[in-house]
């Protein structure tokens, strides 16, 4: 299997992967570490909103959605 | 017991405390399927074995660190108020995520009983917990509960009345060495130079260390110097291990997680597609979502006024006139001003007002079919990015939804929102979307001057106020863009949001929304309004001798000379200014003073209103009484959450100007395209 760096916004829908980074702080890092974004964490992206934004992902078993401006700082390593 | 025994319930957003709560204390709470419904702390008596047990239901928290001003009164409540007994409400469909606020829980030095809520749903899915494993594993019980169907409540309350007696040592979770040996030392520093207890030493050691602002203030302001120490620890750590140590803790905390879940719950992989993922497909569509969003709106209008006004309003009015006749009989020969105050202010005022309750419990319902379904989360996620357009957060869609039932609340829902910018712009907009109770005076209106007419299959009347509902939307839009634009410029905002699965609304929690929201029409028509309208018709009645209602007396008089300021709108009567002027204490009085001062009561009021108004400046009507100044306790509740008297009067004044502008644009447009 061949991986490959990305940022998450760069995903397609049904892709796969895992976090790597996370390259913001403050209160933004702290509320996506809260709600389970850590390195190493596995993720679908499950789909994107009407006008492609927000995107709808797929973790610990849950639906999370964020907005692409704030995906792009997610450094991520994609399955397949 | 000296005081009495206190549990609060916290939880992750959306597992079910308010549930709980509402089973534990007999209480009627607001419950919905959306993160964040919740939105102050709430308090209700539990009794058990004829012991009284205080319970506490608070906003849901994803962890101990606080950002929004929900989530503050949570996390201040738990850190400040050391209730006896913490239960924590675990959604166990989605355990994993929920165990990242039971560590920090568990660092506190508080009794903790973990309630794994929605057992049915985890059941369904196949998720199996071994209870017991857990409870070793963690030291504290692990009970099962289903709030939705009272299951374990009885065991709940028991385990936490056995657990009064007990003493719980908090938990020292292993960081790794090096962190663990730094925590240590600035526990030990807290302690000796500090007012923190020794037992909360080492949570305020791990909190300095991830830079938490309650932490942070409590402890520098005390003594600035650990500063340095907290400093010389995370540059340490960070050099050590690459990371801050925020991520490296949440990096331990996580792996422990996955390590408990793989220890203690059983998951069978289900392959087929579940029923949120399919409504979803359709709801959240990339061509359908946003119309489906509108659709839903236009139904909601629709049905509200077609089935709820139309048609099961037509009983309830044919019911205050035949009253009316029945009583104006009873009083033929009795005194005239009590003739006046019955038939005129009981009857034609609050009757009028009356007349809307199956209107009001009509969109109450479908309110709360949106609440509690799980679409509501999904209407944020699929407007977000149209509202981010124009300045506004996706998160405002929900005041949206639960303003065009009352502003009130969804002003409230705002406390929400992360950042002070996109809160301030969601209170300040919230009073232009189209409440339930300007529907009565639409609902008047639209029927005396487009009642009867049918566009397809939808009676006009409701197009008429969709269209406002429409303009209001448009309204508190374009505000919000100006606003975004130059008072709240500078700021930035973000977006993360859970999409919880949809679940079939439950008849009992439909029920309760819709009798609480009734009810409460009710009680206000029978207090407020019925105060108001007395008032109105004293001073219609004044000086002694005019003809009740009339333009001579006070109350004309008054209307009178404010009334040539709205001529230029369409309605410069003395009757239309008065009740304007009123109903900025309750919408519903618009209706009511029109019904009193016209004095004949409701079956009659739509034909009198037509010599009055013509269509176009009925239309004018409404729209000023749609974006004119929000009401009392609108604007009262402005001033608190704003926590300023000048954006509240800011409100009043630019709505006012909004409003009259609008109605005027109207009518005077209309005049010229020959309406
Ligand atoms: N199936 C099932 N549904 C539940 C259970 N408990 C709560 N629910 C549903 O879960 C949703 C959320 O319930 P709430 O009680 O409002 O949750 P909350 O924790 O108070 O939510 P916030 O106030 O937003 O933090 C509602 O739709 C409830 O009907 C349960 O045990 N089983
Ligand atoms: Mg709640």
């Amino acid at each position: 299997m061949d991986k490959q760096k990305f940022t998450l916004d760069e995903i397609p829908i049904n892709g796969s992967g895992i976090i790597i980074d996370m390259q913001m702080d403050g209160i933004l890092r702290k509320k996506l570490i809260d709600m389970g974004l850590v390195r190493g964490t596995k993720f679908k992206v499950d789909g994107r909103a009407p006008l492609g934004d927000p995107i709808k992902i797929n973790l610990r078993g849950y639906y999370l959605t964020i907005r692409k401006n704030d995906a792009k700082k997610i450094i991520v390593e994609k399955n397949g | 017991m000296d005081k009495t025994f206190t549990v609060a319930l916290i939880g992750n957003p959306n597992s079910g405390k308010t549930s709980l709560f509402n089973i534990l204390t007999g209480s009627r709470q607001h419950v919905g399927n959306w993160p964040g419904v919740t939105v102050e702390r709430k308090e209700g008596i539990a009794r058990y074995e004829n012991k009284s047990i205080r319970i506490i239901d608070l906003p849901g928290i994803y962890s101990l660190n606080a950002s929004s001003d929900d989530e503050v009164i949570a996390v201040n409540y738990i850190l400040q108020e050391k209730p006896d007994i913490v239960v924590n409400v675990i959604d166990s469909s989605n355990i994993e995520r929920n165990l990242y606020l039971t560590l920090q829980l568990l660092e506190m030095n508080t009794k903790i009983i973990i309630a794994l809520n929605m057992a049915d749903e985890a059941e369904k899915k196949r998720i199996i917990i071994d209870r017991n494993k857990l409870a070793n594993l963690l030291s504290v019980p692990v009970m099962a509960t289903v709030a939705t169907k009272s299951g374990g409540i009885k065991e709940l309350l028991k385990t936490a009345l056995d657990m009064e007696r007990i003493t719980r040592i908090p938990l020292r979770f292993d960081y790794g060495k090096t962190a663990n040996g730094k925590l240590c030392e600035i526990a030990d520093l807290l302690c000796k130079t500090t007012s923190i207890e020794p037992e909360a030493s080492f949570l305020f050691a791990v909190k300095l260390l991830e830079d938490d602002r309650y932490a942070k203030d409590l402890v520098l302001k005390q003594r600035a110097d650990i500063g340095k120490s907290v400093e010389a620890a995370k540059s340490q750590i960070k050099e050590e291990f690459g990371f801050d140590p925020e991520i490296y803790f949440a990096d331990k905390r996580y792996e422990y997680i996955e390590s408990l879940i793989r220890e203690c719950v059983q998951k069978e992989t289900a392959s087929t597609k579940d029923l949120t993922e399919r409504i979803d497909r359709i709801v959240t569509n990339k061509w359908l979502g946003i119309p489906v969003f509108f659709l839903i709106m236009f139904l909601l209008y629709q049905i509200t006024m077609g089935f709820g006004n139309d048609f099961l309003g037509s009983y309830v009015e044919a019911a205050v006139s035949l009253l009316a006749e029945h009583v104006s009989g009873l009083l033929e020969n009795a005194h005239p001003l009590l003739r006046s105050f019955v038939i005129d202010a009981m009857i034609g005022g609050v009757g009028s007002v009356l007349v809307f309750v199956p209107l009001m419990f009509t969109m109450y319902f479908l309110i709360s079919l949106l609440e509690d379904s799980g679409y509501m989360a999904r209407a944020v996620y699929v407007m977000d990015k149209l509202m981010n357009a124009v300045g506004l957060h996706g998160k405002t869609a929900v005041a949206m939804i639960v303003g065009s039932g009352c502003n009130v609340a969804g002003i409230m829902s705002t406390r929400t929102l992360d950042t002070k910018k996109d809160r301030m712009i969601g209170i300040l907009i919230s009073p232009f979307i189209s409440c339930s109770a300007r529907l009565p005076v639409y609902a008047l209106f639209a029927g005396a001057f487009f009642g009867s007419k049918k566009v397809g299959i939808f009676p006009a009347s409701g197009l008429v106020v969709f269209s406002l509902y429409l303009l209001g939307f448009i309204v508190a839009v374009a505000v919000g863009r100006i606003l975004s634009k130059t008072v709240f410029r500078q700021e930035k905002s973000y977006f993360i949001m859970e999409l919880p699965p949809y679940r079939v609304p439950t008849l009992r929690s439909l029920f309760i929304h819709m009798w609480e929201k009734t009810e409460s029409f009710i009680r206000k028509a029978g207090t407020v309004i019925f105060g108001i309208v007395v008032l109105i018709w004293a001073l219609s009645v004044f000086p002694i001798g005019v003809e009740p209602g009339s333009a001579g007396s006070i109350l004309g008089r008054l209307g009178s000379l404010i009334a040539p300021i709205l001529t230029p709108a369409g309605f410069g009567s003395w009757e239309a200014t008065v009740a304007l002027i009123v109903g900025i204490g309750a919408k519903e009085a618009v209706v009511a003073t029109f019904g009193m001062v016209y004095g004949t009561g409701q079956g009659l009021l739509t034909n009198v209103l037509v010599q009055y108004f013509t269509p176009l400046s009925a239309y004018a009507f409404m729209v000023m009484t749609l974006l004119y100044s929000p009401c009392a306790a609108t604007v009262g509740v402005i001033k608190k959450e704003t926590d300023s008297l000048k954006w509240a009067l800011f409100s009043i004044g630019y709505s006012l100007i909004i409003g009259w502008g609008a109605a005027v644009i109207v009518y005077q447009v209309g005049k010229v395209l020959g309406l």
